[in-house]
């Protein structure tokens, strides 16, 4: 087992202030401290070697999770195991474990090339000479970064130098990597890069992947399990095919037609999610309208030029999951 | 992947983090040139101020200094207050924007992945500029009165580094309890000038405020190095290093305690 979480809890204390001078002025006499959760009672297992996709909005608690996974906070109660380890009472044991990369904190060093931070980092570890030479040539071999290993970091690429961090990650050999937003500001090319080389070193050497990401692209290409956090709370914790499964229910259709006019198509379970003058999209589910009935209802309409139906992508299920946990805050 | 380190992969390890701001200065010319024109001009106002102040008093010496030995002992003191980087804002922006945690994942202690930074930008700051305060103060006045000076006067800059690290340090780890450090800074630069004697050596002040500013931690810094390259006697060595080190044990402690509350604070209430 990689990562153990049971019915993990934190919350941190805030202090609140009312508007304006008055307001300022009673919270400087009288402070008014609330308890605001970051996360509540959150279980999930993570397997060794095992790539999982860890999303959630802003807020949701995600940071926190994992912040508490690499012991940088005490959780108010639950337990936790990260490589059989407690995080927070083996922190410095787990650091040579854990390898991570926060996509907006960088640590290699801005004004110097990466070859300097990796073998600054290769000492942290306490590799020897010749252990982070190695590793580095091939690190720079799987990520291909012959080219600009030498030049300084703030001469690169985002996706150079993201290339260059999550190799630094890797270089003390982790058995575990938290990524949080690897592909944050990338180009689609960079993005595909980047997924193609976390994928290879999982396959390679084995190491679990947590990923953390606001695309959907990215846990959707590395993770065949995903866990869905929001308001401090687990809602999902499935593999990626049971998530689409439940919540690829809907269809969506683009039409485009030969003449201009105002269209719409009146059919129960069929939702117009935009109009244009040539065409329109509508969404339905096939369960309870049949998908003929919708295109030759389509069909009436007018001479069509053009035609998709599509599944949802990942994105929109994440957002529905979110806007059905909203709605009930209680559902888990 | 080991975890029980030798004495020397621990060397290995911080001695990694010293060499990273040399690299760092080596590859920002500008910075380290601009240092440099600071310290030249510093230095050229301070030989012109005090040969005025000499031809005034029309005396050889104050206070049992001439003027060589008072502008060597201002280049000293300089040499101080300018190789040293912004170690409080540092700390206190780690803390700000929460990356502390980040620096915290690593397999480092927390004082020394700090205190060997500093050091590496410090010895390349103070060479660079001792040697060009150096050649102005030379120059203007002629040669050091002591070579014999220089020795202790090393030794002596190592352990104000020690306590200047100290302070800077508690003062960024200040953010932990407060937003802002700016004040705490503020009034520690200011004491440190004036009772540290940056401007002017502590023998020129009035005795009572001379002898309560030299016990001082302040004096400890600016002053004890300048004082002891122009005036390496025995006496004088022994007591200005006692009382470095008195005063490092105290601050050293200090921090240390203030610095594991800290980061207790941050790992159990999320700072």
């Amino acid at each position: 087992m990689s990562i153990r979480v049971d019915r993990l809890t934190k919350s941190f204390r805030t202090r609140d202030k009312q508007e304006g001078l008055a307001g300022s002025w009673r919270a400087l006499w009288k402070p008014e401290w609330r308890q605001v959760p970051a996360i509540r009672d959150i279980s999930f297992r993570m397997e060794r070697g095992e790539a999982l996709g860890f999303i959630g909005p802003n807020g949701a608690g995600k940071s926190t999770t994992i912040k508490i996974l690499c012991g940088i906070l005490h959780p108010d109660s639950g337990a936790a195991e990260v490589l059989g380890q407690v995080p927070w009472q083996d922190r410095q044991r787990l650091c040579y474990e854990i390898g991570s990369v926060f996509g907006q904190r960088p640590q290699l060093w801005y004004h110097l090339p990466p070859v300097d931070s990796f073998h600054v980092y290769g000492a942290i570890y306490g590799l020897d000479r010749d252990a982070t030479r190695r590793r580095v040539d091939f690190l720079v071999d799987v990520f291909e970064l012959q080219h600009f290993l030498h030049t300084p970091v703030r001469k690169l690429s985002l996706g150079q130098r993201m290339r260059c961090e999550v190799a630094v990650s890797l270089l003390h050999a982790p058995k575990l990597l938290l990524l949080d937003e690897p592909s944050i500001g990338l180009d689609i090319v960079a993005k595909q890069r980047i997924r193609d080389t976390i994928r290879y070193m999982r396959d390679e050497e084995g190491v679990g992947v947590l990923l953390t990401s606001h695309d959907a692209g990215d846990i959707e290409a590395l993770c065949s399990r995903v866990i869905v956090i929001s308001d401090g709370q687990l809602i999902f914790d499935d593999t990626m095919d049971e998530l689409k499964r439940r919540h690829l229910t809907a269809k969506q259709v683009n039409v485009r037609y030969l003449e201009e006019g105002e269209r719409s198509l009146p059919m129960a379970g069929v939702e117009t999610v935009a109009a244009s003058r040539y065409g329109m999209q509508i969404r339905f589910d096939p369960r309870t309208v049949g998908v003929d009935a919708v295109i030759s209802g389509l069909h009436g309409l007018g001479s069509m030029v053009d035609i998709t139906i599509s599944d949802p992508d990942l994105e929109n299920i994440i957002g529905t999951i979110y806007a059905e946990n909203a709605l009930d805050p209680d559902a888990a | 992947m080991q975890r029980t380190l030798s004495t020397r992969m621990l060397l290995n390890r911080y001695g990694a983090l010293f060499r990273m701001p040399l690299l760092e200065n080596l590859a920002e010319v500008g910075n380290v040139v601009s240092a440099v024109l600071v310290m030249t001009m510093f230095m050229w106002v301070f030989a012109m101020l005090w040969q005025a102040v000499f031809a005034a008093q029309g005396t050889d010496l104050i206070a049992g200094l001439t003027l060589r030995h008072t502008l060597w002992y201002l280049l000293m003191a300089e040499l101080v207050v300018l190789s040293k980087p912004l170690l409080a804002e540092e700390i206190s922006d780690s803390i700000k924007t929460g990356s502390i945690a980040y620096d915290l994942m690593r397999p480092l202690d927390f004082g020394l992945f700090h205190l060997s930074r500093y050091a590496g930008h410090v010895a390349f700051r103070a060479c660079v500029n001792l040697l060009a305060g150096g050649v102005v103060v030379w120059l203007l006045v002629g040669p050091p009165p002591a070579w014999q000076g220089l020795f202790p006067a090393v030794l002596a800059l190592m352990l104000s580094w020690g306590l200047e690290f100290c302070f800077e340090a508690l003062i960024g780890l200040a953010a932990f309890w407060t937003e802002d450090i700016s004040a705490f800074r503020w009034i520690h630069q200011k004491i440190s000038f004036i009772l540290g004697g940056l401007f002017l050596p502590l023998d020129f002040y009035p005795p009572w405020l001379a002898a309560v500013a030299r016990v001082l931690p302040f004096a400890s810094i600016i002053y004890a190095p300048g004082r002891l390259f122009v005036d390496p006697s025995a006496d004088r060595l022994l007591s200005t290093l006692a009382l470095q080190l008195g005063w490092l044990v105290v601050l050293g402690f200090t921090f240390r305690l203030l610095s594991g509350r800290a980061l207790r604070r941050l790992t159990i209430n999320g700072g």
